[in-house]
This record gives structure tokens, C-alpha cells and sequence, in this order.
């Protein structure tokens, strides 16, 4: 057996293992699942581990001598005060400053781009297309509006327009998706029948 | 204690990425290099919490001999076995590699793979056209799929990808740019009311 590709005989059946479950759900296929789910959260572990703990604590807070990295140590142990019911409340601390941090994130990054995409919007009406790409906005816009009188008619039959064109728009993000996740299969199939030596 | 000082951890968190992105002195101050630091480090610091949950599940399962615990074992094996050798060497380890590259991967790609089947029986239901608004959604997927994959060309020649393109490029891409405006709008009024405390629910319901 010198020379046998071990690893990709592994990999090939572990691809078929996962495949079984097309049939119905089975032992191979669980068995393969929790393998799954074991290794991907065990992987984490060392990947968070080297890029972040050790660098942490081995050189910036005892080499270093960087004290403000104390701060996400204590933030990120205080996760764990969850399993205690008693101080449990404090497990809050931390989650308040990521959503915080996100939500400052979310309010300092996202009107930039808002205004470049209104200002992209203002085009020239002389072309077909142009005209395509504008009521595609506008329209799409009136269909979100919840908060104006639906009885005007302007927003009426703007946003009845722009839901045909958020179905475009739809259809578009699922033809995509399907072609994306064909693709993936493609490529599954062409690794086991690669190496079952049945295509080049 | 309990819920005052999370509520104002969050308005001056909030309030420090938006000073430091917004305002000079925030870069100058380094604000938010680091403020990316503390997110990150702590979010590694609070990793464990994922496989002590996993551990607490089936632990039980297995003393509890609840049906199916061989499986629980199985996941416990994998996990514990692959983090220890994950810890002695590395993720980057020859072994470790080999199970990332062998194992892994391929059950990774396989399992999003696997979604191709079922996005097509998901298809065959919502394509059922039996409004005006699904028709449209049919024919533009339609469109889509056989403009971009190679036999639309083979089948309708090199109309069906041109039309494609244009639905992509035009249609499509004005209704997403709608999306994106009507999206950044609701992230940012979310935000504000997580800063203002009004929206509360990361801080979970018990006192």
C-alpha cells in the first residue's frame, strides 16, 4: 500500500458518509455529524488559543509589560461567571461592551457607504437602463416606507412596482445560490470520483 | 449594578467607536486600534464557553444513557482529542493539518454541498408560479442560472448570458442598492437604540 493517498481515502469517505444522509438520516451520517461539530468547535479552541490568548498573556501582559490588556482578559473570564448563578448578572459586563462596541461600529460605519450609494442614484434618466436602475431604487425604497400613508398613490403604486422589482432582485440572489451550492456539489463529485481514478 | 452599569458599559462603548472613527483625535489617540484589540482578546478569552455548553449537553447525555449517547461520545472523542493535539502543536501541526485537510474540510465543504439538494426541493415548492410576483421570481432565477452556467449558452446561445448580465447589472442591482440603503437604516436606528439603552435584550431577562 506504499504511495495509497490515506488522506484523501479519509476524505472521500467521510464525503460519502455525509452524502448517506441524502437517502434518510442514518448512524453513518450522524456519526459523521458529530465528528463534524467536534472537530469545527475544537479547531476554534486552537485557533483562538495561538492568535489571541498566548500572544496575550505570554507577550504583550508578561513580556511587555502592556497593562491595558488585562482588560479583555478580565472581560472575556467574567463570560464564565454565567455557570454561577450568584454573580451570574456579571457575565453582563462583557456582553454589554461587544454589543455596545458592534452597535458604535454599526452607527459609525454604515452611513458612509449609505451616502455613496444615494449619491450613485443620482443619475442621468437618458438611457433605458439608467431609468431601470433608478425606479429599481426608488420604487425598492417606497416598498420599505411603513411609516408614510400607504393611501397616497405615489407610494402605493411605487412600492407595488418595487416589489416586482425586490422578485427580481430575489430571484436573482437564488439563482445564484443554487449555482453556488451546484458548484460545491461539482466539486464534492469530482474529489471522490478523482480518486476513485473514474474521471482525470 | 446589575443592569445600570451594562447599560452604560454599552452607551460608552458604542460612543467610543463612533469617536474614534468619526473624530481625528480618535485615530490620533489610537481609540480604536485599541478598542479592536479588547473586542478581539476578549472574545478569544470567552471561546471556551462553546465547548464547555457542547461538554454540559452531552455529559448528561451520556450519564443519563439517553438514546443515541454513543453519538455524544463520538462528538466528546473528537472535540477533547482534536483540541488537546490543537494545544501541543498547533493548529498548523502535522497532525493537526492532516485532520484539518483529511476530516475537516471535506465535511465542511460536504455538508454546505448538501444544500444543494435541498435548496432544490425548497425550489420546486416556491416555484410553483401561482402569483404574478413568484412568476417573476421563477423566470429571473431562471434567467440567472441558465446565463451563468455554461449550458444556457449551449442551449440558447449567448442571448440568454447577455440578458442575464443586464438583469444582474441593472434590475438587480438597483433593487440590492434599495436593500442596502433601507438596510443601513434600520442597522443604524438599531444601534442608536442600543446606545440610548432602549433596546435591551443582550442583557437577558433575569435581575
Amino acid at each position: 500500500m506504499q504511495g495509497f493517498d490515506w488522506g484523501t481515502f479519509v476524505g472521500v469517505l467521510f464525503t460519502i458518509a455525509v452524502w448517506t444522509y441524502l437517502y434518510k438520516e442514518n448512524p453513518i451520517w450522524r456519526v459523521a455529524e458529530h465528528i463534524y461539530i467536534g472537530l469545527a468547535t475544537a479547531w476554534s479552541i486552537g485557533y483562538y488559543f495561538y492568535s489571541y490568548v498566548k500572544p496575550t498573556i505570554m507577550d504583550d501582559i508578561l513580556t511587555k509589560h502592556n497593562w491595558l490588556y488585562i482588560v479583555p482578559v478580565i472581560l472575556g473570564l467574567m463570560m464564565y461567571l454565567r455557570y454561577f448563578p450568584s454573580v451570574a448578572w456579571l457575565a453582563r459586563y462583557p456582553m454589554s461592551f461587544w454589543v455596545g462596541y458592534g452597535a458604535g461600529y454599526g452607527l459609525a460605519f454604515s452611513f458612509a457607504p449609505m451616502l455613496t450609494w444615494i449619491a450613485q442614484t443620482f443619475v442621468k434618466l437618458n438611457s433605458f437602463n439608467n431609468i431601470v436602475l433608478w425606479l429599481a431604487v426608488v420604487t425598492g425604497l417606497m416598498y420599505f416606507f411603513f411609516t408614510v400613508n400607504r393611501e397616497n398613490a405615489v407610494v402605493k403604486y411605487g412600492a407595488l412596482v418595487g416589489r416586482y422589482f425586490i422578485m427580481v432582485g430575489l430571484g436573482a440572489a437564488f439563482g445564484n445560490t443554487v449555482l453556488y451550492r451546484y458548484n460545491l456539489f461539482i466539486d464534492r463529485a469530482r474529489y471522490v470520483l478523482g480518486f476513485l481514478h473514474l474521471i482525470k | 449594578m446589575r443592569k445600570e452599569v451594562p447599560m452604560i458599559i454599552t452607551a460608552l462603548s458604542a460612543l467610543a467607536a463612533v469617536f474614534g472613527n468619526f473624530f481625528w483625535l480618535g485615530h490620533h489617540w489610537g481609540v480604536m486600534d485599541l478598542l479592536d484589540n479588547w473586542f478581539n482578546r476578549s472574545f478569544a478569552f470567552a471561546a471556551l464557553i462553546g465547548v464547555i455548553n457542547l461538554s454540559i449537553i452531552h455529559i448528561n447525555a451520556i450519564r443519563r444513557r439517553k438514546e443515541n449517547w454513543v453519538y455524544s461520545l463520538i462528538l466528546l472523542i473528537a472535540m477533547y482529542g482534536y483540541a488537546i493535539l490543537g494545544l501541543i502543536q498547533t493548529t498548523d501541526g502535522p497532525q493537526a493539518s492532516w485532520i484539518y485537510n483529511n476530516v475537516l474540510t471535506p465535511l465542511d465543504s460536504t455538508v454546505f454541498a448538501l444544500l444543494a439538494f435541498y435548496i432544490t426541493s425548497a425550489s420546486y415548492r416556491a416555484f410553483r408560479a401561482r402569483t404574478v410576483e413568484a412568476t417573476v421570481l421563477l423566470v429571473t432565477a431562471i434567467v440567472v442560472m441558465l446565463g451563468v452556467a455554461p449550458i444556457g449558452a449551449v442551449l440558447f446561445t449567448d442571448k440568454i448570458s447577455s440578458l442575464a448580465q443586464w438583469l444582474l447589472n441593472y434590475a438587480n442591482a438597483g433593487t440590492y442598492r434599495a436593500f442596502s440603503i433601507a438596510g443601513s437604516l434600520g442597522a443604524m436606528a438599531t444601534a442608536l437604540r442600543i446606545t440610548l439603552g432602549l433596546e435591551r435584550a443582550h442583557l437577558g431577562g433575569a435581575q
